[in-house]
C-alpha cells in the first residue's frame, strides 16, 4: 500500500498553520458557534503561505495533510487538552502518523491499514498510531472500511447504540477495537467530517487513532485508552487543571445531544443505512 | 533529558519468591512501584514452595501488577549444576540459550522499557543467578540498570529446596548483595 509515514517531527509549517483562518463553524447546542479550521481553510493557508502550489490539492501532499491534521488536534479541535499537548510534541510522545492516499476497495484498504499498523503497535516507543485517509469522505465507504477492519483477525467492530439526528437521520455508533500487547484491547478513536459525527471529532480529514499500548499498570477492564499515556513532564496539579478544562470544553462542545457520540468507546457514528449495507459486503 | 526519554524505565529489578507469602510479596513489589512481574520459573510445580503461577497471577493482577509466566526465558534444568553449598548456574550455557531466543528477550526488553519490571524466580540468594543473568541480558539490550528488590529473607530451611542449599549460604550473601534502593522513589525516576 502506498503511504506516507510522518514520525511527528516538529512542524515546519507551524507558522503558516497558526495563521489559518477558521471558516468552518461548528454550531453548538447553546446556540453559539465554534470556529474550527476545516480542510479548505488549511488548503488556503498553505497555498497563501507558499507551501502548496496554485494547482495542487492538499490531498495530494501527504506531509501537509499530516501537518494540518496534527495542527487541528494541537489547537484543541477534539476538546482534549492532553491530546493537544501530545500533538504539539508528537515525536517526544510516540505519536506516529501514516497518511494513506489510496481510496480503493474497502477490503484492500483495511488489509493495507493492518499491514501498516501491526508492526508499529509492537514497537516499544510508540504510544499512538494514526492512519489519516484524506481521500475517504464518503459515509458508505467509511462504513465499508469499518466493517472490513472489524472482520480482520486482530480487530473487532461493536455496535454501541443507535441515535436519530434531525439532520443526519438514523445513526449507529460503532466502536472499532484492535488487540494490543498483554491481551488488551485498544479503543480506536475516529475523526473526520462525517454526517452525524460528534462535534469533537470533526477533523479536516478522516483518521483512525489507535492507542498502541496497554496501561502502565494492569487493569481488569482490559481496555487500552489514550488517557493512560504517561506524561512524565506534567505535574499532578497541571494534570488536574487540564482534566477540568478538558471536561468543560468537552461539555460545551458536545452538550447533551452529542455526549454519547463523543465517548471514547465510539469510533465513528455512521448512517444506519450505510452501516447495514456494509454487513453485506 | 527530553520528555521522550523520560517515558521509559531506567531499571529492571529482580526478586525471590521465597521471602514470605502473597501479602509480603505484594508489599515488596508495591514498595518499589513494580508494574510487571516476569516469572521465569521452569521447575516442576511440586517444587514451588510458594506462589505457583495459578495462585500468583490473581494476587498480582488484583494489585494491578501484570503477571507474565515465561519459563522459556529461564534456564533449562541441565544449566543448573549441583555441588558444594549452593546450586551453580552454567551462565555461559544459559546466556547462549537466551541468545538463541533473541525474539523473546527483545520482547521482554520492550516491556521492561515501558513497565517497571521485576524478574522473579523461586529461590533466595545465592541461588538467584537465573534472574540475575536474565535481568542483565535484558538490561544490556534495553539500557536498563539491574537491581535487586529490597527483601527480608527468612533464611529457614525449606525441604523442597534443591540439594546443596543451606541457610548459612543464603545469609552470608544477603548483607553484601542486596542493594539499598529505598532512596530511589518512583517520583524521582529519571
Amino acid at each position: 500500500m502506498n503511504f506516507f509515514h510522518w514520525d511527528g517531527a516538529p512542524l515546519f509549517e507551524a507558522e503558516i498553520l497558526a495563521a489559518t483562518s477558521c471558516g468552518h463553524a461548528v454550531e453548538l447546542e447553546s446556540g453559539q458557534t465554534l470556529e474550527r479550521p476545516g480542510h479548505d481553510d488549511y488548503e488556503r493557508a498553505l497555498r497563501e503561505g507558499g507551501r502548496l502550489g496554485s494547482a495542487e490539492k492538499l490531498t495530494d501532499r501527504p506531509e501537509l495533510v499530516a501537518a494540518a491534521q496534527a495542527h487541528w488536534h494541537a489547537e484543541g479541535g477534539n476538546s482534549c487538552i492532553f491530546s493537544a499537548y501530545l500533538s504539539e510534541e508528537r515525536q517526544d510522545h510516540g505519536w506516529e502518523t501514516f497518511v494513506v492516499l489510496e481510496s480503493g476497495p474497502a477490503a484492500e484498504l483495511a488489509a493495507g491499514i493492518e499491514e501498516i499498523v501491526a508492526p508499529r503497535l509492537a514497537a516499544p516507543a510508540i504510544e499512538i498510531v494514526s492512519v489519516v485517509l484524506p481521500n475517504l469522505d464518503d459515509a458508505a465507504e467509511l462504513a465499508a472500511l469499518v466493517g472490513h477492519l472489524g472482520a480482520l483477525p486482530d480487530w473487532s467492530a461493536v455496535e454501541i447504540g443507535e441515535e436519530t439526528d434531525e439532520h443526519a437521520g438514523a445513526l449507529v455508533k460503532v466502536g472499532l477495537r484492535r488487540d494490543v500487547e498483554l491481551d488488551f484491547e485498544s479503543e480506536v478513536l475516529g475523526f473526520g467530517c462525517h454526517p452525524g459525527a460528534a462535534r469533537t471529532r470533526l477533523a479536516p480529514f478522516t483518521e483512525l487513532a489507535i492507542r498502541a499500548k496497554p496501561p502502565p499498570r494492569f487493569k481488569s477492564h482490559m481496555r487500552a485508552v489514550m488517557a493512560d499515556i504517561r506524561l512524565p513532564d506534567i505535574s499532578g496539579a497541571t494534570m488536574g487543571e487540564w482534566g477540568k478544562e478538558t471536561a468543560q470544553l468537552r461539555e460545551s462542545m458536545l452538550g447533551d445531544g452529542h455526549d454519547l457520540r463523543g465517548k471514547a468507546k465510539v469510533t465513528f457514528v455512521l448512517p444506519k443505512t450505510a452501516w447495514e449495507a456494509s454487513k453485506n459486503l | 533529558m527530553s520528555s521522550g526519554s523520560r517515558r521509559f524505565q531506567k531499571q529492571i529489578f529482580i526478586a525471590s519468591l521465597e521471602n514470605g507469602g502473597s501479602p509480603a510479596l505484594v508489599e515488596e513489589l508495591s514498595g518499589e512501584d513494580i508494574e510487571l512481574v516476569l516469572d521465569i520459573r521452569r521447575w516442576p510445580a511440586r517444587h514451588w514452595r510458594r506462589h505457583p503461577p495459578e495462585q500468583l497471577a490473581p494476587v498480582l493482577t488484583a494489585a494491578e501488577v501484570y503477571y507474565l509466566h515465561r519459563p522459556e526465558l529461564g534456564p533449562e534444568p541441565g544449566h543448573w549444576l549441583a555441588g558444594g553449598d549452593r546450586w551453580k548456574l552454567n551462565t555461559r550455557a544459559y546466556r547462549r540459550l537466551l541468545r538463541s531466543r533473541e525474539g523473546a528477550v527483545a520482547w521482554a526488553a520492550g516491556l521492561a522499557l515501558r513497565h517497571r519490571t521485576c524478574v522473579v524466580s523461586q529461590f533466595a540468594a545465592p541461588n538467584d543467578a537465573d534472574r540475575r543473568v536474565l535481568a542483565e541480558v535484558i538490561g544490556e539490550l534495553a539500557g536498563l540498570r539491574s537491581l535487586a528488590l529490597s527483601s527480608r529473607p527468612k533464611g529457614h530451611m525449606d525441604p523442597t529446596r534443591p540439594a546443596g542449599w543451606t541457610a548459612t549460604a543464603s545469609a552470608a550473601h544477603i548483607g553484601v548483595r542486596w542493594l539499598d534502593i529505598h532512596s530511589h522513589r518512583p517520583d524521582q525516576r529519571c
